[in-house]
């Protein structure tokens, strides 16, 4: 299948094609109602409330009113279709924004501003500068004059460098005027959404030159969603438009998050189903005995001597369905409400708003709050995340002089001042090659100041250093170049330009001096891109030793030289540099050999050093978060050197004799694997010592180590705290996410830039920083903070917070739904096992919706131990890591209390109303009360911290429960007519009530008092320490302990048994790891040795080339 | 003097700041710092609270107990006595054979005074009217309105007899209890007020003064006592007590008031109609005769339980007092907190 689109022609591809509408909807107006409904049914709860919803219709079996459960079930269904269709509202306002964006369009041959939904196939699209493109096209015109135009495709594949595209050949040469009246035909594939490749042919039609075919690549396109940049203008034939765009059809919706405490939830659920599966079964075996035993013999019920064929399955279903509230069909609505408010709590959140940008934080996804307390590893980006990427240029070694040494800048050393203004040809030099090699374009403001449009930060942070020392780039017109020193103005104009690559690591320019007609190859690069291709006989050493001095120092280091062309060198050069930029097949291959030709024989000038600071208290937060058992790993594009260097700045690792880097390289996959096993060996032993060992690969031996040895590299996942992942590709951050998540842990990645994108939207978590690179990976994100230290509070705060209220507010939940069901269970041991209630559906229903669900719902506010107190104790959030809050264990406790206090309420209610007060409604309301009494003292029981809003809704709402109460018992219609009017003027009443709450409550008293004070939990103690104002102890020098998790033989670890993490059992952070750890059974000196032996890999600095 | 100005002006930094429009607007509950107060289990407390729930209950346990000792109650089990020896082999062929007279005396002992009002109540044993089949047989629109005399849906199977609807339908009228009791003391008549023995809400709301019996206990099998057909449902107040359903298999329905005192040792005969059958599914019948106190009947439960938990409590709260007093244990010990124990032992 083929389209064929005839470039500006209004009629023929209207009809054909859709047009440039794009749609992110879910839903239409029509079709909302069943599709929402269709999908809501696809989750297996609500098909089983809909299921018992169902059978309440049948009144031969069904207990209650069906109102009872479909009106929550409704509620519910509301709920979550309000929300839905409020986001497919929002996603509706966004695409009418993109859709009604203004762009300039050829028309009849005018260009017209229309709106970007009417876009056809076929038109001609005008972009200027910094214009989004607002559907796939191909390109037919620029500004440049030689058909180039850079885009910015960092919304689309998440790479933040400009790349340029060209226009086709068959459009070189066209004058502007003649761009309107162009005519031809492009005959492309059909849509698909493989957005590096793009195979069609354009032919132009007479009168625009011949009537050749000329094929089109990629290159010639600019694709929605792109930026124009550094372009004055270019146009394009729009070939895909609104949702068959390459963006469109590769755009789907990311499934979403489900937290840890989601799934364990969920478990907790099955559980319970299963459970009531059993009553369920066991009760109706019970009730058919009873019924063909004794019921046959109670004349008044009239059984029928032969019932219908379903006779045997009436019982067990009506047991069924009395048995339905075990599960709360309000936890979900419950739970999304709360979830809303903790996202809410973050974006509200005072301390976290970047006061410079004024940027507050923000939750994008509200539902995985919960697993910010559960985070075990920490992923994070390095430039712009744990550093300002605000680069300044700090030092410099030209000629082997090093600059800025002493007073750690190099613009205000006496000694280049001087060298400057003697002018110093290698010092002049040196500034030529800061000023002028690079992409950088200067503009020139109103006020007559200069300012720099860079792409990349480093090149701007050596342009405004060079101007800072006289040599100023003030203009680029075209090919010339002209710069200012000491009043004097230098021009230069381009021959060529050999652009930077990630594989080459350097760029030149080719130029000729304007003054005295030399031509000139200028070159900048990494050390190991520049120094090989050194003059022979150059020394280079100093260089070296300066690369390194500066790297150690955490500095960004970039080396400049340049050489002397001549004339017949560059020509016969320049040919083949053409040749190579206009083949098809590997042209930038070809293009990087060629270049290489020309790159040799430099003459080092010198070595540039530029700062790129630590953000303010990335250190202190790395700290924290490590001592909160938290793990980190480094994935950085930068060299390791630097990587290491920021490393040990911000504690992630410590120096040695404390901490023992393990390098993994290699050039080939057989010394990657030899290193990788020695590294594994050295950290299988070294883990019984309180040392930090961390391991550092690089991106070429993690291509192996991912792809061929990748059981190795999980174990050493598991074993490593920590790890320097440097020169790695934004996929390679993406599959070491995915290790770590296939070994079951919970990982949060962090990073700034549009290279952060796949690892945080891998990541359990994403956080982006919004910063300078922009903000995809804050949108991408499912939180976006202004600053990295904002992640302390986010997790230890907001995260733990979060799970401690989710805990308890689900076992709750199940605590109160299996309180009532017990209630009913026992009642049909007393009614005949025939499946009555106890209860009456206007009971039922607002006990689920009204008594039990609002007090539990401000336990959103509940604070178990003050934010100061967490901050100064990260290491508390190992309860939440652990699930030491919610798991089978803690929940068999909230199932014990339940049975223990359905117990009390049922034996007192039906002893104290016996015999001529055993009238059914008011049983049932006494035993109600004393549930609701009951669960308002659990509720204040398990609340820590009591503001005034718990206090109005635990009281107010036993108050309400009273008041709902007299509201029915004063209709007469209602079943309950008079019944609370006449129990509250009895004493029995009462006195029954504070029976039940006292001997409910005392117990739980007694056992939580005792467990507080004899054995307490390590949140009790610092809440005792907290709030008996004692000293809250300072933690002193505390080695991070391994973790606890791998206290089992290592060897037995493999990735298919994930991890053995113990939720209950104490000890808490591993009193004593050495005990289980020392079973590898391998001499001690032997390791001893080969920890030695990995040494020279640490201090080894850079990569030998 | 410049220290504070800087410190002013840093201030009037951070308020400039706080109010650029993006940032959240400030509030103690945004900011999950609403004053809180946050108690913990100290001994003390808990000490306390075991002690005053025993101080209180104590007190209203022996209160609780001392009024039902007060009440004074016969109870008499007749099911068994009223059966003549010749039938005691087929009770359910005696109890189900209409022609034969049921008619049974027993005479019942006062030990004790009893001041007026004395409630006669007859109490079934093993009688389910909280089975699910029962005890939703009723209609209730059709008790309350006489206009709705044809509604009867839930009254399976004791709906419709010959064809018409029943008045009240229903498996519970149907079955309604049908012993009669006639006291004499000293062979004098003994009245048994039966007038306001059910509940005033019932027979104001619940059953109307215009709703007459119909077509009832007409069907094939009859089920317990018939109704007066002239007499509304809002004064058969047997039937309104009746459909009071009980939710325990034990209950006592109210039959009557006796408005006078009773000495001790006076002897009561009591006449009664042993007509309901409860020997098919061998439930006990009795009569039983009570005075009520301020907590009702004679219930021990209520006073038993209280001075339980009462004793519970004291003796909680002088465990955990004599613990805290030989194991001393500091709240808040920094040395529990395992992480600060030096690792690897040394």
């Amino acid at each position: 299948m083929k389209r064929y689109v005839y470039i500006n022609d209004d009629e023929s591809s209207h009809d054909l094609y859709c047009d440039n509408r794009i749609s992110n909807r879910k839903y239409t107006v029509l079709n909302f109602i069943p599709k929402n409904l269709w999908e809501q049914f696809s989750r297996f709860m609500n098909q089983y409330f809909l299921l018992i919803a169902c059978l309440q219709l049948w009144s031969l079996i069904t207990p209650v009113n069906p109102a009872s459960t479909w009106g929550p079930l409704i509620f519910i269904f509301a709920v979550s279709a309000t929300k839905e269709a409020w986001d497919d509202y929002h996603r509706y306002l966004s695409d009418k924004k993109a859709n009604e964006k203004e762009v300039w369009v050829v028309k009849n041959g005018i260009k017209k501003l229309i709106q970007a939904q009417d876009i056809h196939v076929g038109n001609i699209v005008w972009l200027r500068e910094n214009d989004e493109v607002p559907c796939d096209l191909v390109l037919i015109g620029s500004s440049d004059p030689q058909g180039l135009c850079y885009i910015e495709t960092a919304a689309m594949d998440g790479e933040t460098d400009l790349k340029t595209r060209v226009i086709p050949s068959a459009c070189m040469g066209i004058d502007v005027e003649l761009l309107h009246k162009i005519k031809g035909v492009i005959e492309c594939p059909t849509p698909d959404k493989d957005i590096r490749r793009f195979d069609a042919n354009m032919r132009l039609f007479p009168p625009f030159i011949d009537n050749d075919i000329c094929p089109l690549t990629i290159k010639n396109t600019v694709l929605q969603s792109c930026y124009l940049r550094n372009t004055e203008w270019a146009c394009g034939v729009a070939v895909y438009t609104g949702n068959e765009t390459k963006l469109g059809m590769s755009r789907g919706i990311p499934e979403p998050k489900l937290t840890a405490m989601d799934a364990m939830i969920d478990k907790l659920t099955g559980a319970i189903f299963v459970f009531q599966i059993v009553v369920v079964m066991v009760l109706g075996i019970a009730g058919n005995v009873w019924k063909d035993t004794e019921a046959k013999k109670q004349w008044y019920v009239l059984y029928p001597d032969k019932g219908p064929w379903y006779e045997l399955l009436i019982i067990p279903l009506r047991f069924e369905l009395l048995c339905s509230i075990m599960i709360p069909i309000s936890i979900k609505v419950s739970l999304d409400l709360v979830k809303g408010l903790y996202a809410k709590f973050i974006d509200w959140d005072d301390q976290m708003v970047d006061l410079e940008t004024s940027t507050p934080s923000n939750a994008t996804n509200t539902a995985i709050s919960e697993d910010l307390g559960q985070v075990e590893y920490i992923l994070t980006d390095k430039t712009g995340t744990l550093t300002e990427n605000k680069m300044i240029f700090r030092r410099c070694c030209i000629s082997g002089i090093f600059y800025g040494n002493e007073n750690g800048d190099a613009l205000k050393d006496v000694e280049l001042l001087h060298a400057v203004s003697s002018g110093s040809p290698d010092v002049v030099q040196f500034l030529t090659i800061m000023a002028i090699c690079n992409t950088v374009i200067p503009t020139q403001s109103k006020t007559g100041d200069i300012l720099y449009k860079a792409q990349s930060q480093d090149e701007d942070a050596l342009v405004q250093a060079a101007a800072r020392l006289h040599m100023v780039f003030f203009n680029k017109s075209g090919n010339i170049l002209e710069v200012k020193f000491n009043n004097l103005i230098l021009q230069y104009e381009v021959l060529e330009t050999l652009e930077f690559t990630s594989d080459r690591k350097r760029m030149s320019l080719v130029l000729k001096d304007c003054q005295n007609g030399k031509i000139l190859l200028l070159s900048k690069g990494a050390d190991e891109a520049i120094l090989p291709y050194a003059r022979t006989g150059q020394q280079t050493r100093n260089f070296v030793e300066a690369v390194e001095q500066y790297a150690h120092l955490g500095l960004r280091t970039l080396c400049l030289a340049w050489r002397e062309l001549r004339e017949d060198e560059y020509r016969e050069w320049s040919l083949m540099f053409k040749e190579a930029n206009s083949t098809l097949v590997d042209r930038e291959w070809r293009v990087a050999e060629v270049c290489q030709r020309i790159e040799h024989n430099l003459e080092v000038l010198g070595v540039t050093a530029i700062e790129d600071r630590l953000q303010d208290g990335v250190p202190e937060t790395i700290e924290t978060l490590r001592k909160a058992g938290i793990n980190f790993w480094m994935l950085t594009g930068d060299k390791q050197n630097t990587a290491i260097q920021i490393a040990l700045s911000c504690n992630f690792i410590s120096p040695e004799p404390k901490g023992q880097l393990l390098s993994i390289d290699g050039k080939t996959e057989d010394e990657v694997r030899r290193s990788l096993e020695r590294v594994l060996l050295t950290m299988r032993i070294t883990t019984s010592e309180p040392k930090d060992v961390a391991f550092v690969i690089d991106g070429w031996a993690l291509d192996f180590a991912l792809n061929h040895y990748r059981k190795a590299f999980t174990e050493l996942a598991i074993l490593s705290r920590t790890a320097i992942c440097c020169r790695v590709t934004p996929s390679q951050k993406a599959q070491l996410v995915q290790i770590l998540k296939s070994c079951d842990y919970r990982t949060l990645a962090i990073g700034d830039g549009g290279n952060d994108v796949r690892m945080i939207q891998q990541a359990d978590i994403g956080v982006g920083i919004s910063g300078r690179e922009g903000l995809q990976a804050a949108r991408a994100a499912d939180y976006s903070i202004g600053k990295f230290r904002f992640l302390k509070r986010l997790i230890l705060v907001h995260g733990r917070y979060s799970y401690n209220r989710t805990a308890f507010l689900s076992q709750y939940s199940f605590y109160k739904s299996l309180l009532i069901c017990f209630i009913q269970i026992f009642f049909s041991f007393i009614s005949g096992v025939s499946g009555t209630s106890l209860f009456n559906s206007v009971s039922l229903m607002a006990y689920n919706v009204f008594y039990t669900s609002v007090p539990v719902l401000v336990s959103v506010l509940d604070k178990d131990l003050s934010e100061e107190t967490v901050i100064q104790h990260p290491q508390i959030l190992f309860y939440c890591q652990a699930g030491r809050l919610l798991n089978p264990s803690t929940f068999a406790g909230w199932f014990g209390r339940s049975l223990f206090h359905a117990i009390v309420v049922f034996l007192i209610s039906i002893h104290a109303y016996a015999y001529d007060k055993s009238e059914m409604e008011e049983v049932s309301m006494v035993a109600l009360s004393g549930c609701i009494w009951l669960q308002a003292f659990v509720v204040a029981m398990e609340t820590n911290s009591f503001t005034i809003l718990q206090h109005l809704a635990i009281w107010g709402n036993l108050a309400g429960f009273y008041a709902i109460n007299w509201i029915f018992s004063a209709l007469p219609a209602s079943g309950m007519y008079t019944i609370m009017f006449r129990l509250c003027r009895q004493p029995s009443y009462w006195i029954s009530i504070f029976l039940m709450t006292a001997a409910g409550m005392t117990p739980i008293l007694a056992i939580k008092y005792f467990r507080f004070t004899y054995r307490p939990s390590k949140i009790n103690t610092l809440q005792q320490a907290e709030r008996l104002g004692g000293p809250i102890v300072s933690l002193g020098t505390i080695e991070p302990q391994p973790r606890p998790l791998i206290e089992k033989d290592v060897s037995t670890l493999s990735i298919t048994q994930p991890k053995i993490r113990n939720p209950v059992y104490e000890p808490l952070l591993s009193d004593s790891p050495n005990a289980t750890r020392r079973s590898a059974g391998t001499p001690f000196d032997f390791f001893q040795s080969q920890s030695r032996s990995s040494l020279p890999n640490y201090s080894r600095n850079c990569k030998d080339n | 003097m410049s220290s504070s100005s800087a410190a002013a002006s840093g201030s009037a930094d951070s308020t400039a700041a706080r109010r650029n429009t993006k940032r959240p607007k400030y509030s103690k509950f945004t900011q999950q710092e609403l004053p809180a107060c946050k108690p913990i289990l100290t001994p003390r407390a808990v000490i306390s609270v075991f002690l005053l729930v025993s101080v209180v209950f104590v007190p209203v346990g022996v209160a609780s107990l001392l009024a039902s000792r007060k009440v004074v109650e016969i109870v008499h089990r007749y099911d068994a006595e009223c059966i003549p020896p010749s039938n005691s082999s087929d009770k359910v062929a005696y109890i189900q054979n209409s022609s034969v007279d049921k008619t049974c005396n027993i005479t019942l002992k006062v030990n004790k005074h009893m001041k007026s009002p004395i409630h006669v109540y007859y109490q079934l044993d093993n009688f389910y009217q909280n089975h699910r089949r029962y005890v939703k047989s009723r209609n209730d629109e059709q008790l309350r309105d006489s206009s709705k005399w044809d509604s009867t849906s839930g009254c399976k199977p004791e709906d419709m007899a010959n064809g018409k609807p029943i008045v009240p339908c229903g498996l519970i009228a149907w079955s309604l209890f049908n012993d009669t009791y006639v006291f004499s003391l000293n062979n004098k008549n003994l009245t048994v007020n039966k007038k306001g023995i059910s509940w005033k809400s019932d027979r104001d709301h619940k059953f109307g003064k215009d709703v007459f019996p119909k077509n009832f206990q007409n069907g094939s099998i009859i089920g317990g006592a018939h109704l007066n057909d002239s007499i509304p449902l809002s004064q058969q107040e047997d039937l309104i007590v009746w459909m009071r359903t009980a939710a325990l298999p034990t209950f006592r329905k109210l039959y009557g008031k006796i408005e006078m005192d009773l000495n001790e040792g006076d002897t009561i005969s009591v006449t009664l109609k042993n007509n309901y059958n409860t020997y098919s599914f061998s439930g006990k019948k009795k009569l039983v005769l009570s005075t009520t106190g301020w907590l009702g009947g004679k219930n021990d439960f209520l006073g038993i339980a209280y001075l339980t938990v009462g004793g519970l409590c004291f003796f909680l709260a002088m465990s955990f007092t004599i613990i805290y007093f030989v194991k001393p244990r500091q709240l808040g010990d920094p040395s529990y907190l395992s992480w600060n124990r030096n690792p690897g032992g040394h």
